[in-house]
């Protein structure tokens, strides 16, 4: 993820479509990708990502010449991302709890990634390298996984492993995984304890 | 830590049956439900980059924003027609979801009149060129005009007022039966047409009541309300805490022995969501509470819920929209 490129502000506090347009299509699937995985529905998740750059054009005229484009539409997506997981969490209380549940979990884990999207990047580029670092066999079960979506079966088809070994190779890959990136995961706060 | 099931969840190949006994047990053990959020954290983050939206569909959702900020644009119109008379005097300062500040400028005998106002749901404010700054609480016309050092301000509304010291000029807030005359100081003054008592309440300095002709009413002590009631035109001295009577000039709700009716019209305003009242005395219940806007509805209910006693469902209406119904 490079996200480096710098947009002048004058331009946006302007109003200048062409700058809001460049921004729009930068920032958009980065958003768009926090808000699917959080939210779990891809219709919110575009709803989310509209409200924060509609946001950003009503403050336009506002906009100061340090403000930080990337750190203003991160931080409205997300918390516009815990609003929703809030309200759901209290209306499926009574009538689901296993998905009140998930609600409350999506965003405790939500509330757990960068502060601001300097964090969350610095945070994504150490999960890709952990990812990398993993020893190759296990790095592959583990990309089919994720990026490809592919279950145990499809993946042993694939590579003409047995299921057992898919399995087995995920548990690895989550486990050094976890092992590599302790350290970079913020420490649970004193009131959950 | 049952690190199979907790991965079989993950993966999304758990039963419901599953999940619910998986949950049950986190929630009696603290450490296994810490354990489990760091693995959900993690699991988050390996899969963010995954989701993409097709090309066609993003450039139809850009067209979109396209069409609806034309929208906003067209409504600011009389912001722009303000920046375009230039009326150095002015300057809009904050805004709070989507508010206009809308500003009109008219020559009268008397001078130049500037009429500002504040629409239904927004909070604004203005810096006059003197420095003193008013703030413009949600569906608030202020009227102001100036002749022979003389400023006066017809409300009709809620404002807070902190003006400059000026000895050889007049601050005269009107609201038709009482005046507020004010000598560099900060006030709140709440005179919305529909309700019985206007309240002026003095924050810091000095403001005095008057009568339409003039006539000293009540020189008011700092932390004191004015309350008067504009239909038999008798008035009470309140002790009301200046912080929660100007909260909402730092992105409050303020309710000040408020009907429940009134004050769920705000929130319907304000989040934009439906909300039902069971029972016309509940309706007329009168409550006092200072809310921060940025409480979610969820937070909201919970509290109402918690200090009221008042109980909450929700009800789904055939159009998809949710209703909050209220009942005690």
């Amino acid at each position: 993820m490079a996200y480096h490129v710098n947009y002048d502000i004058n331009l946006l506090k302007a109003g200048n479509k062409n700058e809001f347009e460049r921004v729009y299509f930068d920032f958009f699937d980065v958003l768009y990708a926090l808000g699917v995985q959080y939210t779990s529905d891809r219709s919110v998740a575009e709803s989310i990502v509209q409200d924060a750059f509609l946001k950003l054009w009503e403050m336009h005229e506002n906009l100061l010449p340090e403000t930080n484009i990337r750190n203003f539409l991160y931080t409205l997506t997300k918390n516009f991302c815990l609003n929703y997981l809030r309200d759901q969490k209290v209306v499926w209380k009574n009538l689901n709890k296993v998905r009140a549940y998930e609600y409350a979990y999506a965003m405790q884990s939500l509330e757990r990634i960068g502060n601001n999207f300097m964090e969350f990047e610095e945070l994504c580029s150490k999960v890709d390298l952990a990812i990398e670092n993993l020893p190759e066999e296990i790095k592959i079960v583990f990309k089919l996984s994720r990026f490809e979506d592919m279950k145990y079966r499809e993946i042993s088809e694939k590579l003409t492993i047995s299921e057992k070994t898919v399995e087995a190779r995920m548990t690895r890959a989550l486990k050094i995984l976890r092992t590599e990136l302790k350290d970079f995961l913020p420490i649970f706060l004193s009131f959950f304890n | 830590m049952d690190y199979q099931t907790s991965q079989k969840i993950l993966m999304e190949n758990a039963s419901e049956k599953e999940k619910e006994a998986f949950y049950k047990e986190l929630e009696e053990d603290k450490d296994a439900k810490k354990e489990f959020i760091r693995q959900k954290e993690l699991w988050d983050l390996y899969h963010i980059s995954q989701h993409k939206l097709s090309p066609e569909r993003k450039k139809r959702l850009f067209q979109e924003f396209g069409r609806t900020i034309a929208n906003k644009t067209q409504k600011t119109v009389s912001q722009r027609f303000l920046d375009a008379i230039k009326y150095a005097a002015v300057i809009l300062l904050a805004l709070l979801s989507g508010f206009f500040l809308h500003t009109i400028q008219n020559q009268t005998p008397a001078g130049t009149m500037r009429e500002l106002h504040s629409e239904k749901g927004s909070i604004s404010s203005v810096l006059l060129s003197d420095g003193s700054k008013i703030w413009l609480n949600s569906n608030t016309t202020l009227r102001i005009w100036e002749e022979n050092r003389k400023v006066t301000a017809k409300l009709s509304g809620e404002a807070y007022f902190d003006i400059r010291h000026d000895p050889d000029r007049e601050f005269i807030v009107d609201l038709g039966k009482i005046k507020v005359k004010d000598l560099g100081t900060k006030f709140n003054v709440s005179a919305y047409p529909g309700d019985q008592f206007y309240r002026t309440t003095l924050v810091e300095g000095d403001v005095t009541i008057l009568s339409p002709d003039g006539e000293e009413i009540k020189e008011l002590a700092v932390n004191q309300t004015f309350r008067f009631n504009h239909n038999d035109l008798s008035f009470q001295i309140e002790e009301l805490d200046p912080s929660i009577v100007t909260g909402w000039t730092g992105n409050k709700f303020v309710f000040i022995d408020k009907p429940l009716a009134e004050i769920c019209h705000e929130f319907e305003k304000w989040y934009g969501i439906s909300i039902h009242i069971e029972s016309e005395q509940l309706k007329q219940e009168k409550y006092t509470s200072v809310i921060l806007r940025t409480t979610t509805v969820g937070q909201l209910l919970e509290m109402f819920k918690m200090t009221t006693g008042i109980n909450y469902t929700f009800r789904n209406e055939k159009n998809g929209i949710v209703t909050i119904l209220i009942s005690k």
